[in-house]
């Protein structure tokens, strides 16, 4: 791999092989190549489905170039309203053995999952409860303002903090005393997680010796076993003991969340009577602040180890040099992670969250006068804390989330179609972004063509040829449902219109199909027992006796119908090239089907069937027949009525049939055949424009009935953008493996090389389009699909030869044959 | 195995019919069955009516045990009639498959020699003598063998036995219970209206948690806490609705992990192999449950 085309994603880590082998050799325990089995196991604790995001930035971004930008939504805003989304370190790398780091980024998610479980965001804070009662320092009369306002459920944790001097001190308590309680309660639940904690605090506690890495030692659950109280170096240790005491009481069986809001007014009183508040307050500052400020801070290898080291010369009192305590929060925070109170608070309030969040919208517009960052950390950057995401202390840092999450939801529920996902989805897409933005007006313009719902929205790795390796989560596919065109816009001729067209094809191939329908019937020989005899083994067994040799009593024989289990999808090219025009085909009918009405002009299908077969002579003798001076003969077909009326109402005068039009016109006929056959089968179109922007059209589904509606959605099929094949294909495939069908086919209509704007590295590159093409058709095999693909693309064999397993394509030269070889492949494909 | 025609089971061509009426060995113990709700009542109440019951509910979470329960109590234990102990086979239970024929639940003839020999099937027999006939898993079977029983569970209780130009009228003692599965089948596979409504439905699901472990306590025969931890995990696991196994994992396998942990396999490992590994493919899926075994165990 000397090239640097090749290089540059591997190193980048965009490819999956860079990651496997990286997940692979390294201790370090990366985020990414855990994210399914750990939203799985979060799943089963919450019941709900769990975004796991990495704390540096939105899901699916490459790890090296995960900075967080405060322009960016946070992840959350990529999950539903009622999921859980959790933030986890990207990578985790603090021991030297894989299994530890695996089994701390375990318990780190578990921790996050038990602030769900152990009710905090139940807390609910009553200024009048005795247990809250004001001191010094407790503000009360102010902590009132409007509470009623801000949470529906009255007022909640950012009340409670702001009735303290130091509401950041006071969160910090706070913080430490309830994930106390969450870990003893969750250790005295899960036996595994004791033994996993048992097992990493040891090397996960801070060793400093300020009153800041003491509350954390306390905190992880270890102080009290080693004696190592909370104690200041002139002082008794008295209070000490106190804090200790506090501790073992939110760790005790049966504590709730308000038992450790109810033990941070007591350590507040503690620390206050003690005047170690602003030690606490100067130690969070400095710890704040060299998080922000050192590298050194990013988790890696490197960090192995470094939290054994000592720290205990430093002077406890001297907050100036307290600089390793800092290191150690985050130290601390491996395990325990933030504790986002808010967000759980605000998730579980889901009916009422909505009123939440304008409240704090409003709240955010009466601070916007001052700069953000400067309200209780003193200057400090909350979201820059450390690798984690810490969001320590300030209330807007949560609020901005907040909003984000509305807006976000906004921008989704109103259905806008132009929602920008370069801006958190991949960085890299800023790149792609800017040269689809050069494209965007004629993308508008194209979007004008029809109204399509969005039903969903998917990703799917893409094979890049020159690396050998997939690219992940590479194209955005969305999947689009046209919406059912207005009266007047409805094309409702158009099936009529096209099984008008192909009424000989159509019977042929109903005959056809016909004769599939019975299937086939599987012999079973050599039964006990059967419906008929099987001769050969008759005459056997009779041979047998007459030789006085015991004789086989299986002479039975059984036909099993085999009943027909298939289903298919056909995906259909959307592409702008699909507009061309089909040579010397006036649209719509043709002298010939203007014959065989005619001929045929009785519904009854036998004298139709009977009328095909000999429509090549009608042909000749009615060469020159006039179709609006004849009375068309027998009695009045309404369909034929309605043919006389020429030309139909919706043209304005005969147009050339397009591409597209006859690719319509070869499902129009595989529906009505299949019809016959019972198969399942769905209809998909496809184009897109960039990877970020690849439509999937539904027009039938596979549980869908083929009705009017679904006819309608069919003919609203209509040229687009390019050829991006591997989405479409692999998207297709999902739903086609979901189906319980034992055959299983996907028939891919195209009328060209697969192509996109960014489909390979520059735009008339076809390789990398037809490498992934191939490869996804592959992959489609592997998982027991069936492709076929079929292309109108005079020029087609080259390519279609390297992308498609042989046998398994065809290229057709006369675009006005399709509708004819489609049900021939189809046949060929399904039994 | 008691289908005593010689052509039970080993025959190709006739796939195995398996027949396994409870007590074939006389044992007279009544099976363990922990009631979940009343559905002990209802099958009674039904047995008394003559209703035919149909059992839903997911894979192994204690349907045919219910039902040898119940068989064994109304035919061998405290509700055992005179009648009734006479009955030498109380439970006939067919596993259906999809090759399953009419012929295959009636009987048929076979030549033996120079003759031919009818044989009943274990539908006809269990008509004959009056007791109860088990169909596992009907859907799985042929469209004409759910048709076949339709005389047989309204007020007629007539079995045509077409070969032999028979109607047979069912012994008054007879019952006829079918499973259903209605989670893993599909839309195709369900049952005909026809059919289902002839049925008393009762529903089943895996237990709540603390009365899976009493379960997997006796049947496993490992000590509460552990089987508690088992309970526990089953219930983590089912909470993962998506990821391809919508079933969850049954009663049954956490019975086989407590099984291996009497053993003296590691639980986790044991979970490993009987969970794990069982319920999916997807390694994705069993790292977490691995997970889950590790913590919660």
């Amino acid at each position: 791999m000397g090239r640097p085309e090749a290089a540059a994603p591997y190193f980048a880590l965009d490819t999956r092989r860079a990651l496997e082998l990286l997940d692979e050799y390294e201790i370090a325990v990366h985020l990414e190549a855990h994210r399914a089995a750990l939203e799985l196991y979060a799943e089963a604790f919450l019941g709900r489905t769990v975004t796991l995001h990495d704390a540096g930035g939105p899901p699916g971004t490459p790890l090296l170039r995960r900075g967080r930008d405060p322009r960016r939504p946070p992840a959350q805003a990529a999950s539903s309203t009622d999921a859980h989304s959790i933030a986890l370190p990207p990578v985790v790398a603090r021991f030297a053995e894989r299994g530890d780091n695996r089994r701390l980024l375990r318990a780190t998610l578990l921790h996050q999952v038990g602030v769900h479980l152990c009710g905090t965001h139940a807390f609910r804070w009553d200024p009048g409860d005795p247990r809250f009662a004001p001191t010094r320092g407790f503000r009360h009369g102010e902590a009132a303002v409007d509470p009623a306002s801000r949470s529906p459920s009255g007022p909640g944790f950012a009340e409670f903090y702001r009735a303290f001097a130091l509401p950041d001190v006071a969160r910090l308590c706070f913080a430490l005393l309830e994930h106390r309680r969450i870990d003893a309660a969750l250790m005295r639940r899960f036996p595994g997680y004791r033994r996993d904690l048992q097992r990493l605090v040891p090397a996960l506690l801070p060793s400093g010796t300020t009153l800041l890495a003491r509350l954390e030692r306390l905190s992880l659950g270890a102080a009290a076993e080693e004696g190592d109280g909370v104690r200041t170096a002139d002082r008794t240790d008295a209070p000490g003991v106190e804090v200790r005491r506090l501790f073992a009481r939110v760790a005790a069986e049966g504590a709730e969340v308000h038992d450790s809001a109810a033990a941070t007014v007591a350590l507040w009183r503690l620390l206050e009577a003690n005047e170690l508040l602003q030690v606490l307050h100067r130690e969070m500052s400095a710890a704040v602040r060299d998080a922000e400020s050192g590298p050194r801070h990013a988790s890696g290898p490197d960090r192995a180890g470094d939290s054994a080291e000592s720290h205990d010369s430093v002077a406890a009192d001297d907050s100036e040099q307290a600089i390793p305590g800092a290191v150690e929060l985050s130290g601390a925070r491996a395990l325990q992670g933030e504790l986002r109170e808010e967000v759980a608070q605000a998730q579980a309030d889901d009916a009422a969250r909505r009123r939440a969040l304008d409240a704090l919208r409003e709240e955010l517009a009466a601070r916007s006068a001052t700069p953000p960052q400067s309200s209780s950390l003193g200057g400090v950057e909350p979201d820059r804390l450390g690798v984690l995401s810490i969001q320590d202390g300030d209330l807007s840092a949560a609020a901005g989330l907040f909003l984000h999450d509305l807006e976000f939801l906004d921008r989704a529920s109103s259905g806008r179609s132009d929602l920008d996902l370069s801006q958190w989805d991949d960085s890299d897409l800023a790149e792609a972004a800017e040269r689809i933005a050069a494209d965007r007006a004629a993308r508008r313009e194209d979007e004008a063509l029809g109204e399509h719902e969005e039903l969903a929205t998917f990703f799917y790795d893409e094979w890049d040829h020159r690396i050998r390796d997939y690219r992940l989560d590479w194209c955005r596919l969305v999947e689009k449902q046209p919406v059912e065109p207005r009266d007047d816009q409805r094309d409702d001729d158009f099936v009529r219109r096209t099984l008008r067209r192909h009424r000989t094809l159509l019977n042929q191939v109903r005959r056809q199909f016909e004769l599939l329908k019975p299937d086939v019937q599987r012999r079973l020989r050599g039964l006990i027992d059967g419906e008929e005899l099987d001769l050969d083994r008759l005459i056997e067994a009779a041979v047998d006796r007459r030789c006085g040799v015991p004789a086989s009593d299986r002479v039975y024989a059984r036909r099993d119908r085999q009943e027909r289990s298939v289903a298919a999808a056909f995906l259909i090219d959307m592409s702008a090239s699909t507009d061309t025009e089909v040579a010397g085909d006036d649209d719509p009918e043709s002298m010939d089907e203007v014959m065989e009405e005619v001929a045929s002009p009785s519904a009854d299908p036998a004298a139709a069937g009977a009328a095909t077969r000999y429509s090549g002579a009608i042909d000749a003798r009615f060469a020159d027949f006039e179709p609006r001076s004849s009375s068309g003969g027998g009695a009045p077909d309404p369909q034929l009525d309605a043919f006389w009326t020429w030309p139909p109402p919706l043209r304005q005068g005969p147009r050339k049939r397009r591409v597209i039009d006859v690719e319509k016109e070869a499902i129009v006929l595989m529906a009505e055949a299949l019809r016959i056959l019972g198969d399942q089968y769905a209809v998909y179109g496809f184009s897109g424009y960039g990877r970020d922007a690849n439509d999937f059209f539904v027009a039938k589904e596979f549980d869908q009935p083929y009705d009017r509606a679904a006819e309608h959605r069919l003919a609203a099929f209509e040229p687009r953008q390019s050829t991006r094949m591997g989405p479409a294909i692999r998207h297709a495939v999902d739903k086609l493996v979901r189906t319980d069908a034992r055959v299983k086919a996907l028939l891919v209509l195209s009328d060209g090389y697969p192509q996109d704007c960014d489909y390979g590295p520059e735009r008339g590159d076809r390789t990398y389009g037809i490498q992934d093409t191939m490869v996804a058709l592959r992959e489609a095999e592997q998982r027991g699909v069936h492709t076929f693909c079929i292309t109108v693309d005079p020029a087609g064999h080259d390519y279609l030869r390297q992308m498609c397993p042989e046998r398994r394509y065809l290229v057709i030269d006369d675009v006005a044959a399709l509708p004819g070889e489609l049900p021939k492949v189809y046949r060929g494909v399904t039994s | 195995m008691s289908l005593h025609s010689p052509s039970s089971g080993s025959r190709d061509g006739i796939a195995a019919t398996a027949v396994e009426p409870v007590t074939a060995d006389g044992d007279d113990t009544i099976p363990f069955y922990r009631p979940i709700r009343d559905e002990v009542e209802l099958f009674l109440a039904a047995y008394r009516a003559r209703l035919p019951v149909l059992l839903k509910g997911p894979t192994g979470c204690g349907k045919t045990r219910f039902v040898e329960a119940m068989a064994q109590r109304l035919y061998r234990g405290d509700l055992a009639s005179e009648g009734r102990l006479e009955v030498a086979e109380p439970l006939l239970t067919i596993a259906c498959h999809e090759d399953l024929t009419a012929t295959d639940l009636v009987g048929r003839y076979l030549l033996r020699g120079d003759e031919t020999v009818w044989i009943d099937g274990p539908l006809t027999r269990s008509v004959r003598q009056g007791s109860i006939c088990y169909l596992d898993e009907i859907v799985e079977a042929r469209k004409d063998t759910t048709v076949l029983i339709h005389a047989l569970t309204d007020h007629r209780r007539l079995l045509p036995v077409e070969k032999r130009s028979e109607m047979l009228t069912a012994h008054p003692d007879f019952l006829l219970v079918l499973s259903y599965n209605p989670g893993y089948q599909s839309v195709l596979k369900d049952l005909k209206t026809s059919t289902r409504q002839r049925f008393v439905a009762i529903e089943f699901d895996y237990p709540p948690a603390d009365a899976e472990a009493e379960i997997i306590a006796h049947e496993a025969d490992i000590d509460a806490p552990m089987a508690e931890s088992l309970a526990r995990l089953g219930e983590r696991i089912r909470a993962l609705h998506r990821s391809g196994f919508e079933d969850g994992v049954s009663t049954r396998l956490l019975i086989y992990a407590g099984q291996l942990i009497a053993g003296g396999i590691d639980p986790v490992r044991a979970c490993e192999t009987a969970i794990a590994q069982s319920v999916t493919d997807q390694p994705d899926v069993q790292q977490a449950i691995v997970d889950l075994v590790e913590t919660l165990l």
